[in-house]
């Protein structure tokens, strides 16, 4: 984790305090420009960073552009690059190679020739921002002409690795802010929030070393214990990514910026579909903005949501991971969702099962915990 | 985080706490936090020390730190003995003896009262890790010291010093300015002995530096050893109660089996064996054993460059043997080989200036816990090895008169 690292720490040690100390808001979008690249070249290094450097630039000067046609084929370039560096080996293997085996085998090993150890640093989050804010701006929002606040919207450090995902249309107004003055209220909550990022770091890496010792003896725990160990998976994803959310929304805070939430409690959810407005708040309605609204959403009728709903998750999953029980994962959630909207209206027994589901708010959640 | 939206509690903590006095506690907890530190640092945290187990080692996710072990060090012998600090790795910290049939304590008795030795092996340590750094930096503190550490003979290419695990300390060692400065050989080559190569910035010197100066390792030990842990761990039993005080931990050594179920892996280990004799000693034209020139530059290297000179003659280098049970199924020529690495290591070693004794000629199966650990028999007989040369040595550094060069006192 790219947070808990001394080097980190030297970094923000020396970043933040020049930040505050310095009040020009000129020299203050310059230093933290200077930080954030800082902070990408040293984690990503040149072969993560040039990557990035080509699509966010390509990515600017097609959004002045504002020409709905290049604005498509940038958005095009922008999923392109993320299934190039994160998905070309498993689309090659596994889908390709059901059609053609040979030229399959030929295509993956030139990829794992072409392609680097890992992917680029944050690819995901870098891709997802791009395609937000040049499909905004195909849409007729105005896209940003300071290529210093661009820059900014695209290497900011505290949401660089694993988001939240912004939106630049809050960002940019909340960047300036910061840029203006820091609020000392702003820094103290932004510390709070940081330290309890990493107390919840603190406590996901406990339940890590736990389940490394306790997974491959599955079979010879008690049932309480078997319990135990699925709360234990459970919390361990919960404050290892809640953890790092807060830090990075907390060291935006500490700069008087404000970053959108990404998690709101998401074990009290009674349906899947609060625990979806509650878990990785900035991807699901990332999701629902680019991929589920513009299939269609819900406006041709139940099937198509449902299916709109089942290819919108079925992204999500692969999002997760490039294998196939992430998609199977996805799609498991897309049919939850599709039923948790639909059962209602179904002929005779929808309304009592709506009626008899609002009164049972306990089972509620108990089947929800145990779906996710 | 409220049900609603996950920032209004927080904003309602916050607004209710003035910035300006959060800011001054957070710098006055860091100051204090620090303060406090230096005073742990300055503790002898390991009450009545034998050696490092399990869970007071890194394995253990116990860091000891550099004022932990020098403070130890500091506490057990106050009062002007000859030091014999034992560095090396797990063979040395006694592996397969019980704490209380430990070799170094045999050591110490035959040594007697002129001497004080302090077992401060690692499990898996070379012999410029962990005791090496305590050693250099108390020699100045301690004039009459003999540092004792263990090494491969020279069957192996890779660099056989400077571990990643121990690198913590070699970077605190090196913020302390203490470290011995007139190590000989160019910076090129003394980077893989040393592990420091060019990365000032590497993660492990930005937290031996910030450990360092902040003393948060001395204080993160002090209540973890004497209050409560953090770190969840399965070494410690049962491991749900990760939490309680390291000092509340035993140092357990599991009963030796018997010789038939004691030698595990043994066809694999036969097979190592021989592809490390096949890989670094080879005849001569005149049929005359040679370690490979890839191996013995190495092993030359490393030893030539890994103490300043004049520490070199303070200290011991140990080459074991492995156990009977596998060396005896060599074939004799084989066999041979095995014993030329051993004589030459040690030639190599004392003409580098280093005072060397290779252990093992005289043991058998039952001196040995496995491949290459020793039974408490095992350790006694290494004791009585080591000790008339630790005294041989003590008198000719002029710590003892050379009336006292012979025997036990």
């Amino acid at each position: 984790m790219i947070f808990a690292t001394y080097w980190f720490f030297a970094f923000a040690a020396l970043f933040l305090p020049v930040y505050w100390l310095l009040r020009h808001r000129s020299a203050r979008l310059i230093w933290l420009l200077f930080g954030c690249a800082t902070f990408h070249a040293h984690y990503a290094e040149p072969a993560g960073v040039l990557p990035i450097i080509v699509i966010g630039v390509i990515t600017y000067f097609v959004g002045l552009s504002r020409n709905r046609t290049v604005c498509l084929f940038a958005i095009v370039l922008c999923v392109g690059a993320l299934c190039f560096y994160k998905y070309s080996i498993f689309f090659l293997n596994n889908v390709f190679g059901q059609v053609n085996p040979a030229a399959a085998k030929i295509g993956s090993e030139w990829a794992k020739g072409v392609l680097p150890q890992a992917p680029p640093l944050g690819i995901s989050f870098f891709a997802f921002e791009f395609v937000h804010y040049l499909y905004d701006v195909r849409e007729g929002t105005l896209p940003l002409r300071n290529f210093l606040h661009f820059t900014a919207f695209s290497i900011y450090f505290p949401s660089l690795v694993a988001g939240p995902i912004k939106r630049y249309e809050q960002f940019i107004p909340s960047l300036k802010d910061g840029l203006r003055s820091v609020n000392a209220q702003d820094v103290v909550i932004g510390i709070i929030q940081v330290a309890f990022g990493y107390l919840k770091k603190v406590v996901a890496d406990n339940l890590t070393l736990y389940l490394d010792v306790y997974q491959d003896r599955f079979a010879d725990l008690h049932l309480n214990q078997r319990w135990f160990l699925f709360s234990a998976i459970a919390f361990r994803i919960l404050f290892d990514f809640s953890g790092y959310s807060d830090i990075a929304i907390g060291l935006a805070r500490m700069m008087g910026v404000r970053l959108p939430p990404n998690f709101n409690w998401p074990y009290i959810a009674t349906s899947i579909q609060t625990f979806w407005q509650r878990w990785h708040m900035s991807l699901s309605s990332w999701i629902r903005d680019y991929v589920y609204i513009p299939l269609g959403g819900s406006r041709h009728g139940q099937i198509r949501r449902i299916l709109n709903g089942l290819i919108a998750f079925g992204l999500c999953g692969l999002w997760h991971g490039a294998a196939w029980n992430f998609v199977i994962w996805g799609l498991y959630h897309g049919v939850g969702l599709a039923v948790c909207a639909s059962y209602r209206h179904l002929p005779w027994t929808g309304r009592t099962l709506e009626h008899a589901v609002s009164k049972l708010k306990p089972i509620n959640w108990i089947v929800t915990q145990t779906f996710v | 985080m409220s049900r609603d939206s996950p920032i209004p509690l927080l904003e309602k903590l916050a607004s209710r706490l003035s910035p300006v006095s959060v800011l001054v506690g957070i710098a006055a907890g860091f100051a204090l936090m620090m303060l406090a530190g230096r005073w742990a640092g300055k503790q002898n945290l390991f009450g009545n020390y034998q050696r490092n187990y399990p869970l007071i080692s890194p394995e253990g996710y116990f860091y000891p730190s550099l004022d932990n072990l020098t403070e130890l060090v500091s506490h057990v012998e106050p009062k002007g003995k000859i030091l014999v600090l034992v560095g090396g790795n797990s063979v040395l910290l006694g592996v397969g003896q019980k704490k209380e049939q430990l070799w170094t304590k045999e050591l110490q008795s035959l040594l007697g009262p002129d001497f004080a030795v302090v077992n401060l092996a690692f499990r898996g340590a070379y012999m410029t890790d962990m005791g090496a750094l305590v050693a250099q930096i108390l020699s100045k503190k301690y004039n009459r010291l003999i540092y004792v550490a263990n090494e491969q003979a020279p069957m192996q290419m890779e660099p056989s010093t400077g571990s990643k695990t121990y690198e913590y300390l070699r970077w605190q060692a090196e913020a302390s300015g203490k470290l011995l400065k007139d190590t000989p050989g160019l910076e090129e080559v003394k980077k893989p002995v040393t592990n420091l190569g060019s990365e000032m910035l590497s993660e492990a010197a930005l937290r031996g530096y910030f450990d360092y100066w902040s003393h948060g390792s001395d204080l993160w030990n002090y209540i973890g050893y004497n209050h409560l842990f953090t770190v969840f761990n399965f070494l410690k039993y049962p491991p749900e109660r990760f939490f309680e005080p390291r000092r509340n931990s035993e140092d357990q050594e599991p009963d030796i089996p018997p010789i038939p179920e004691r030698f595990t892996f043994r066809e694999q280990s036969m097979k190592i064996l021989r592809s490390i004799l096949q890989f670094s000693v080879e005849k001569d034209a005149n049929g005359e054993f040679r370690i490979k020139p890839a191996v013995s530059d190495a092993f030359v290297r490393d030893a030539k460059v890994a103490f300043p000179d004049w520490f070199k003659s303070k200290t011991m280098i140990l080459l074991a043997y492995d156990a009977p049970y596998f060396a005896n199924q060599l074939s004799k020529d084989e066999h041979a080989a095995y014993e030329f690495a051993f004589t030459q290591g040690k030639s190599w070693l004392q003409k580098s200036g280093y005072h060397s004794v290779v252990i093992g000629p005289d043991l058998n199966d039952e001196d040995f816990a496995d491949r290459d650990h020793l039974t408490a028999s095992g350790g006694q007989k290494m004791a009585r090895d080591v000790a008339p040369e630790i005294r041989a040595m003590a008198v000719q550094l002029r710590y003892l008169p050379v009336t006292s060069a012979a025997g036990n006192p």
